[in-house]
């Protein structure tokens, strides 16, 4: 059965594709692999971008969503993914890769604390008094700030584990590194955050 | 995450909570289909990308061979040394492997390669390296030109006749070298002559080395060096000939502007060695000759004062000694003088 692009599409009796048949259209550049692709993440990677950067539906997510897609169909047009390494997962890595990209470009532009308020309009709501909702919105700046401010490996690190809850196997996976390499990166993560926090209390 | 720091566990709290239930999880249908579309177009171009990449993953490893065999190739024809040589007199004969003799006259010419180069009876030549090295080949000279250790400098294989050298000051680990039958000369920037047969007094299997200024190593095999310093000469049974008159008054301001002959390095004369026994007395140059540079002058002074140490004569060495004080007091040879002076004032 051949697709409105004229592609075959996959053999599933329900017509869910399997992640291996995905990866597999994405190889042979068939579009229907790229729609398939975009159903089964989309709510994931929005999710995922919105945890971490708090932002509305504007341009600017819209984007970011497509950057992510993006990054994943020209990784997995290279090679496609091994081992226990799934589809989901990996699609959380590559969001948090995205975000934290974009958490960077904020920062050097300076953008960071004057966006604040789309930034954490929804945690500020969850808090009634004036001054939790400003406390609140600091705390969150100041973390993704200090986020942007480290090496990325060491970011993405610490976010997928414990932001995301991601166990350090599934992060070894994602990152394509071994599980005592995805833990020291972890404890290095943290103790970087712990020392960026100290320092900027200090001041 | 229950291991966290506690300090840890604040800091990442905000990020922990979960974006606002109101907002969907969805993109709109037209942003949907705006991302679709770029997806869609992006997808189509992963064979050929893919297609590059396999492409790219074969060449380049060729190109690089390429490259690399290119670069052996180039280095492998560089042009060898090129030598200008002029013929004075009569013309000059060079003989490359089995190719013809090149006669080659007072116009100039570049020689490049091995070859051997004849200068007759009637003739002279000036040689100059790309390096500045200055030679002028005496009548009756034969000599053979060679690829050295130095890239685009030849070394000289002196089979009969008399060269007169002149070796600037040369880099680091580089040296010029005559070779003469079973000896060698090596040169660091300095003015000297190798002379080999060609007269009845003078051997046909040792050569005869004339040192006028700097210092030069004379290597025989499975023997020591001998060094030679200004005014001394090794292997030489009688005095210098004659030389014609662009070899024997080699000033670089009265020379023509393609023959003229580089200025040598002012090269210190170092204290005589174990080796310096070796070395027979030099001809007796006059102090005045016009024809000697300053530095020269300077030179073959401290070598006849040293000579004359060296032979026991203490009156004739103190009275050099204290001739090279008094005539060049500002010399980089000075302190040697002022050396010999107190030595040969206490005997």
């Amino acid at each position: 059965m051949r697709d409105t692009f004229g592609n075959v599409e996959p053999r599933d009796s329900v017509n869910v594709p399997s992640d291996a048949e995905i990866m597999g259209g994405i190889q042979r550049g068939e579009p229907w692999a790229a729609v398939a692709l975009y159903d089964r993440l989309q709510e994931l990677v929005l999710h995922t971008l919105q945890k971490l950067l708090r932002k509305r539906h504007d341009a600017d997510l819209e984007d970011l969503v497509q950057i992510t897609f993006e990054r994943m169909i020209r990784f997995l047009g290279q090679r496609p993914l091994e081992g226990s390494c799934n589809l989901r997962g990996w699609s959380r890595a590559v969001a948090t890769n995205v975000a934290l990209d974009h958490l960077r470009r904020e920062v050097s532009e300076r953008r960071v604390f004057v966006r604040g308020e789309d930034n954490v309009e929804e945690l500020g709501k969850r808090v009634e008094q004036p001054e939790s909702r400003l406390d609140a919105r600091e705390s969150l700046q100041r973390v993704r700030t200090l986020l942007a401010g480290m090496p990325a490996k060491y970011a993405e690190t610490l976010v997928l584990h414990d932001v995301l809850g991601h166990e350090l196997t599934e992060i070894a996976d994602m990152m394509d590194v071994s599980v005592a390499a995805a833990q020291s990166r972890l404890v290095r993560a943290r103790k970087d955050l712990l020392r960026r926090a100290q320092r900027t209390r200090k001041r | 995450m229950s291991d966290l720091h506690p300090d840890l566990d604040d800091l990442l709290k905000p990020l922990r909570h979960d974006a606002d239930e109101t907002q969907p999880l969805q993109l709109s249908a037209a942003a949907r289909a705006r991302v679709l579309a770029a997806l869609q177009t992006q997808v189509k171009q992963v064979p050929r990308r893919r297609q590059r990449m396999r492409l790219l993953r074969v060449a380049a490893p060729i190109a690089l061979a390429c490259a690399a065999g290119f670069v052996l190739m180039v280095q492998r024809a560089e042009p060898p040394a090129a030598v200008h040589v002029v013929a004075t007199g009569a013309r000059l004969s060079w003989t490359q492997g089995e190719r013809a003799a090149r006669e080659l006259d007072g116009a100039g010419a570049e020689l490049r390669g091995t070859g051997e180069l004849v200068v007759p009876t009637q003739a002279s030549a000036q040689l100059t390296t790309a390096a500045g090295v200055w030679m002028q080949a005496a009548p009756q000279t034969r000599l053979r030109l060679t690829a050295s250790d130095r890239p685009g400098e030849p070394a000289v294989r002196l089979h009969k006749g008399l060269l007169h050298c002149r070796v600037p000051k040369l880099g680091p680990g580089h040296s010029f070298v005559v070779a003469a039958e079973r000896a060698q000369v090596i040169v660091h920037g300095t003015d000297f002559s190798v002379e080999l047969g060609g007269r009845e007094t003078v051997s046909t299997d040792q050569p005869c080395v004339r040192v006028r200024e700097g210092l030069v190593e004379v290597q025989r095999a499975a023997e020591a060096s001998v060094w030679l310093r200004p005014g001394e000469a090794w292997g030489c049974v009688e005095p210098e000939p004659a030389l014609p008159p662009a070899v024997s008054a080699p000033q670089a301001s009265a020379a023509p502007a393609d023959s003229a002959p580089p200025s040598p390095a002012r090269t210190r004369v170092r204290r005589a060695g174990k080796q310096a026994g070796h070395a027979r007395r030099a001809p007796q140059l006059r102090a005045a000759d016009p024809a000697l540079s300053t530095l020269e002058r300077e030179n073959q002074l401290l070598g006849l004062a040293l000579s004359a140490e060296r032979r026991g004569d203490g009156v004739r060495a103190h009275t050099l000694f204290e001739a090279l004080l008094r005539q060049y007091p500002s010399s980089v040879l000075t302190p040697e003088a002022q050396a010999g002076r107190d030595r040969t004032r206490a005997r």
